[in-house]
């Protein structure tokens, strides 16, 4: 039985995480084009950027350093983390998930780590679940930085910078044509390690860090995370259960098993998951109808993953988040029939 | 579900009381908004004193100074100017003659990476030439570069006349500084003896005389406004000037 899921897990493609991944390599591309003379339809990189030659779209981390350090307040630049701020809102922190070029790096390394993982046979485990404040440290510390030195700290040292700039930029600008074509070239690269090699280095230095702890730059550094998961905590678009008890884990303990003795029957979902949220345990064995945490970037990767699919994509109403929070409000006695349920279950 | 909490495991009180984000007192979402405020403090503090630090490096007209590049036309002042700029390089792509570049860390210092800089040795400001409008400030999403009021006023830096290598004050008949310069005889005019001179008051810092200019190293290289001669044997060259003059 456990030998024909892992097989049939193994068959089914991820749609999820391709679909993400697809893009991000796609705002890479647009990246790259936008660097060329002859693409009048992009200009910029990660922290700002012009679509069509007139739609401004600004890096929200990115405009509050700038105006925070500049003290001025720039209509356009405004304007443009407004759409973003207004994504991020409606949709949740899907920047991270599905735009991030820094963050596709990780994905794909992620990757290739759980098939190196399958051939030689060890567990490829997601990292320890470290605590939220991390990234508010980090967030908190950049606009303190930004705003007292007046210099926007993280655009200058942001690794999601790093990779657009050596995408954009590093076919570089002013290459000298030396005499004969070879002199040119090794000109050219000795050009490109000189101007991007720090920059690769730092980059390379972070993908060592990925071997200890996966994902330890997205879900305790990065400070644009942090932010875009303080705005993002409401979003309308989640991963949902749909029906609890299409889930194994549920399943084995409605069954009348115990969790204490049964463990974990499934638990695939919380393994996959690059955030380490505890899908599983604090989100559908609670009985919740989505994953509400802030820190999920909707990438899918628990949607690909399980094996009777009970997780799926979902839109909610603003009129479900009112429910939830009269909910909150009453927790003492409301938390009763959850409890109830959870013994019915157990 | 903050019911919950107090039973459940530290992992899982993570995820379910941020979900809450009641702000409970001692709950991760109080927490993580106590951590966010202090950590503003400690950023504040930190980037206090190194904005202190930097402030006073600059007005002592020490190494800080040295680092500052020829950035695009309309750029503000440079400290202004550092604060402004997304680092989004949109006035590098918009550069017709891929005149301006990306400071990348091999420009020497970390607060202007990603900012926009050009070397007037290779590519000069050619002041948009041809278009109606200065690009790169057409650009720029923020006020780091604002507009100008006419070619004129732009202030990139100003020439320097070093005459030990000029060719000119060496007895050779040269005028290449004064047919690439955009305001010929206001700019760069020539005294009795056919020896050019820059004039302050009216040199916009192109660069377009640095690059006519045939000598090794360049005899009339740009010094930043607000800054100092960045090339290495132009420093030399402008200290034994000034030695010279003291003597």
């Amino acid at each position: 039985m456990a030998r024909e899921d892992s097989r049939e897990r193994r068959r089914r493609f991820r749609w999820w995480t391709w679909g993400h991944r697809s893009t991000a390599i796609g705002f890479l591309a647009l990246l790259f084009l936008g660097g060329r003379e002859w693409f009048p339809w992009f200009s910029g990189s990660t922290s700002a950027a012009t679509l069509f030659g007139w739609i401004p779209v600004t890096d929200p981390l990115a405009a509050l350093e700038i105006t925070l350090a500049s003290r001025t307040f720039d209509g356009t630049v405004v304007l443009g983390a407004g759409i973003l701020l207004l994504a991020a809102l409606l949709l949740g922190p899907i920047f991270c998930g599905w735009v991030c070029p820094l963050g596709l790096i990780f994905d794909l390394n992620a990757g290739m780590r759980r098939r190196i993982a399958r051939i030689a046979r060890f567990r490829a485990r997601s990292g320890p679940r470290l605590a939220r404040w991390w990234r508010m440290v980090s967030l908190g510390g950049v606009l303190g930085f930004s705003s007292a030195a007046a210099l926007p700290l993280f655009q200058t040292v942001s690794p999601i910078n790093f990779v657009a700039w050596l995408v954009v930029f590093l076919p570089l600008p002013a290459l000298i044509p030396e005499p004969g074509i070879w002199e040119t070239l090794r000109c050219g690269v000795a050009e490109a390690v000189a101007v991007g090699g720090p920059l690769l280095a730092i980059l390379g230095g972070l993908l060592l860090i990925e071997l200890a702890v996966p994902r330890l730059w997205c879900r305790a550094i990065c400070p644009l995370g942090g932010l875009y998961s303080l705005v993002g905590r409401s979003g309308r678009l989640r991963v949902t259960c749909r029906s609890q008890s299409d889930c194994l884990h549920v399943a084995e303990l409605r069954r009348g098993h115990d969790r204490a003795t049964v463990g974990v029957v499934c638990g695939r979902c919380t393994a996959e998951c690059p955030m380490a949220i505890d899908v599983l345990s604090s989100h559908v064995e609670h009985g919740k109808k989505t994953v509400d945490d802030p820190d999920c970037t909707r990438c899918g990767a628990c949607i690909d993953v399980c094996p009777t699919r009970a997780l799926g994509f979902g839109v909610f109403g603003f009129r479900s988040r009112q429910h939830r929070s009269e909910r909150k409000r009453k927790d003492p006695d409301e938390s009763q029939p959850q409890r109830e349920r959870e013994s019915r279950i157990s | 579900m903050a019911g919950d909490s107090k039973t459940t495991s530290d992992d899982e009180r993570g995820s379910v009381a941020g979900a809450a984000a009641g702000g409970v007192e001692g709950s991760p979402a109080g927490l993580s908004r106590r951590a966010l405020l202090t950590s503003l403090a400690a950023g504040a503090t930190g980037g206090g004193l190194l904005g202190a630090v930097n402030r006073g490096a600059m007005a002592a007209g020490s190494r800080s100074r040295r680092h500052i590049r020829l950035r695009p036309p309309g750029a503000r002042d440079e400290p202004a100017f550092l604060a402004a700029c997304l680092r989004c390089g949109q006035c590098i792509d918009a550069c017709p003659y891929k005149t301006l570049r990306l400071a990348g860390p091999r420009e020497g210092a970390a607060r202007s990476m990603g900012t926009p800089f050009f070397l007037a040795e290779e590519v000069p400001c050619e002041l948009c030439a041809g278009y109606d409008e200065l690009l790169c400030i057409a650009a720029c999403p923020t006020n780091a570069l604002e507009p100008v009021d006419g070619l004129r006023t732009i202030r990139i830096g100003t020439a320097v006349l070093l005459e030990e290598t000029c060719l000119a004050f060496n007895g050779v008949m040269c005028r290449s500084c004064w047919h690439a310069c955009p305001f010929p005889n206001e700019a760069i005019r020539f005294d009795a003896r056919l020896r050019p001179e820059v004039v302050e008051e009216a040199c916009i810092g192109c660069g377009l005389c640095t690059r006519a200019c045939p000598t090794t190293p360049r005899a009339i290289p740009v010094r930043p406004r607000g800054g100092e001669l960045d090339c290495d044997a132009h420093r030399d060259t402008d200290a034994e000037v000034d030695e010279e003059e003291e003597r």
